[in-house]
């Protein structure tokens, strides 16, 4: 839909979506691969902000994304990264 | 059959083949006047097998009984029985002709050894040579006979299925003649008209219309091009569709577009629905591997017939049904799978025909609405999203930022249906084609919001993959 940009459509997504929607995409998705994939976890708790990801989890999802072949090719990971290459792009 | 004198003396062979020919002559034309004389069917076999064939077999049975000292009286028959086994081999319109029958059908691994033993000996032996020759030659006629007597002859209605002339055989015969591929180009081009011969021959001799339809099905089916499979490339027929700038190719690609288009066209009956599932399927996989020169040419069909779409209105509604059935179907049974795979076929199928940033197909799913509806079918896809996600309530009825788990409302094995919806969305505003997106660009946000902020727990949930398709409508 942004392809063209044309001004009246970009105009109506970045009125109707909002940033922040799309940052906390990105990082809930990064936040459940990391949970489920890397760590393993039952991810049973209610809700996302009950997953924290600080600077320390740095190093192992770096380790993940290197060593771990579903993580690199995981669903969640594409959407993360194609929500970055658009907010950066 | 009456003989005036025995038979089987040995000065009056001659007579007695003569004699057999004839009658087998009179069994032939009695054969040919079936519809129009009393034809008992019984006598007729019992006549034709027991007594003309058996007495032939019989006659063979006492040649072969031979020894050394009686060669000499017998060898002047061998031109004889050649004339015979000729005879029986022989024509179209001979006694194989009753039986339905083609001479390489009786050709067994017994008699090629007879020929091949017989080419060997040495001509110059003429004693041993006419003493196999005799052999041989009674021996090949026997067992013809007697392959011939096991059979019943063909009346009318029965030859009709299985004669050589029905559009199966004919093609398989031709596809033999095409197995061996020449090296030259020329001959290879000559080779793929084989197929029509037929009916360009009909069509000197009547100069009416063509009635390719038979033909081409039965090509079609042999060749296995109504079945998607990644084998597909390797498949010589539909690879030569992607020579776009070969006019043989194109015009065998208007034909094979024609051909489903018109079988679509026709009536959606419940008996004939598996066959046009298959021709979508082969639609979809020709339409995979070579895009551009399948879309062009089944854009002129549709457009040959005017300025409606019958065929993808048929399609359309189809796929509105089987969506419903699929959507609202409690349990998950065997009819529920073969209504989702085809409803995923019907999807893909929309999908394909835009591929490659055709305009061409865009503007016809922009411009055309359909009989009995409002709105075009761009629009419609972002309503048909609209109500499946109101369904399963996939983006209300959850607190944002919470980890849902599914529920038996949430239908969680509908998400592939999403995942093609917002594929086909994307196709049809790729490219950029802005008409389209302003066509959709201000529909639903709620539905999208709610949707893109739902979290499952499960983290290999197809949802995850419809989302990114989503993402990748929108900001591609």
């Amino acid at each position: 839909m942004t392809e063209g940009f044309h001004p009246e459509i970009i105009n109506y997504q970045t009125t109707n979506f909002e940033l922040n929607m799309i940052f906390s995409i990105i990082v809930n998705s990064l936040k459940q691969l990391y949970y489920c994939v890397a760590k393993n976890d039952p991810f049973e708790k209610k809700c996302m902000a009950d997953y924290p990801l600080r600077m320390a989890d740095f190093d192992g999802l770096q380790l993940a994304f290197q060593r771990n072949n579903t993580f690199s090719n995981h669903t969640l990971l594409i959407i993360c990264l194609r929500l970055f290459a658009y907010i950066y792009g | 059959m009456k003989y005036e004198e025995d038979p089987f003396y040995d000065k009056e062979y001659q007579k007695t083949i003569d004699l057999l020919m004839g009658e087998l002559d009179f069994v032939t034309d009695l054969f040919r006047k079936e519809k129009l004389e009393n034809f008992n069917e019984a006598t007729f076999v019992s006549y034709a097998n027991s007594e003309v064939l058996g007495t032939v077999i019989k006659l063979m049975n006492y040649f072969l009984v031979i020894k050394e000292g009686d060669l000499h009286k017998l060898s002047k028959y061998i031109p004889k029985l050649e004339e015979l086994k000729t005879y029986l081999e022989g024509s179209k319109d001979g006694v194989l002709m009753i039986y339905g029958i083609n001479i390489d059908e009786l050709s067994s691994p017994e008699r090629k050894k007879y020929e091949v033993e017989l080419a060997q000996i040495d001509p110059e032996l003429t004693i041993k040579m006419d003493k196999r020759k005799l052999i041989e030659l009674c021996k090949i006629i026997l067992e013809l006979c007697s392959n011939i007597v096991k059979l019943k002859p063909l009346l009318d209605n029965k030859r009709k299925l299985i004669t050589h002339k029905t559009s199966i055989k004919r093609t398989e015969k031709i596809n033999n003649t095409i197995q061996n591929f020449s090296n030259k180009l020329s001959i290879r081009r000559e080779n793929i008209n084989c197929f029509f011969t037929k009916v360009e021959n009909n069509l000197k001799k009547t100069g009416g219309k063509l009635q390719v339809t038979e033909y081409l099905s039965a090509y079609y089916e042999h060749y296995k091009m109504v079945k998607t499979s990644l084998e597909a490339e390797k498949n010589i027929y539909i690879i030569s569709l992607k020579d776009e700038n070969n006019p043989e190719m194109m015009s065998y690609s208007y034909n094979l577009c024609a051909f489903i288009h018109n079988q679509l066209n026709g009536e959606w009956c419940i008996d004939s629905k598996n066959q046009k599932f298959t021709l979508i399927e082969s639609l979809i996989n020709t339409l995979f591997i070579s895009t551009k020169s399948i879309q062009f040419n089944l854009l002129k069909v549709i457009k040959e017939t005017g300025n409606t779409v019958p065929m993808l209105d048929k399609i359309w509604i189809e796929m509105k049904w089987t969506m419903s059935f699929v959507k609202f179907k409690t349990t998950i049974d065997k009819y529920w799978k073969e209504a989702f795979k085809r409803c995923m076929i019907l999807i893909k199928f929309h999908q394909f025909l835009c591929e490659d940033n055709n305009s061409s197909f865009k503007e016809l799913m922009r411009s055309h609405i359909l009989p009995t509806d409002t709105i075009d079918r761009v629009q419609r896809w972002t309503t048909i999203f609209q109500r499946m996600s109101d369904n399963c309530q996939w983006h209300y009825n959850y607190v944002k930022g919470e980890i849902n788990d599914f529920e038996r409302s949430h239908r969680p094995y509908l998400f592939p249906l999403a995942t093609g919806v917002f594929d086909n969305l994307a196709e049809l505003c790729s490219g950029p084609c802005t008409e389209n997106q302003l066509k959709i660009y201000t529909f639903i946000y709620d539905r999208y919001n709610g949707f893109l902020q739902r979290y499952w727990r499960d983290p290999n949930t197809q949802f995850y993959k419809a989302k990114l398709h989503w993402w990748s409508l929108f900001f591609q």
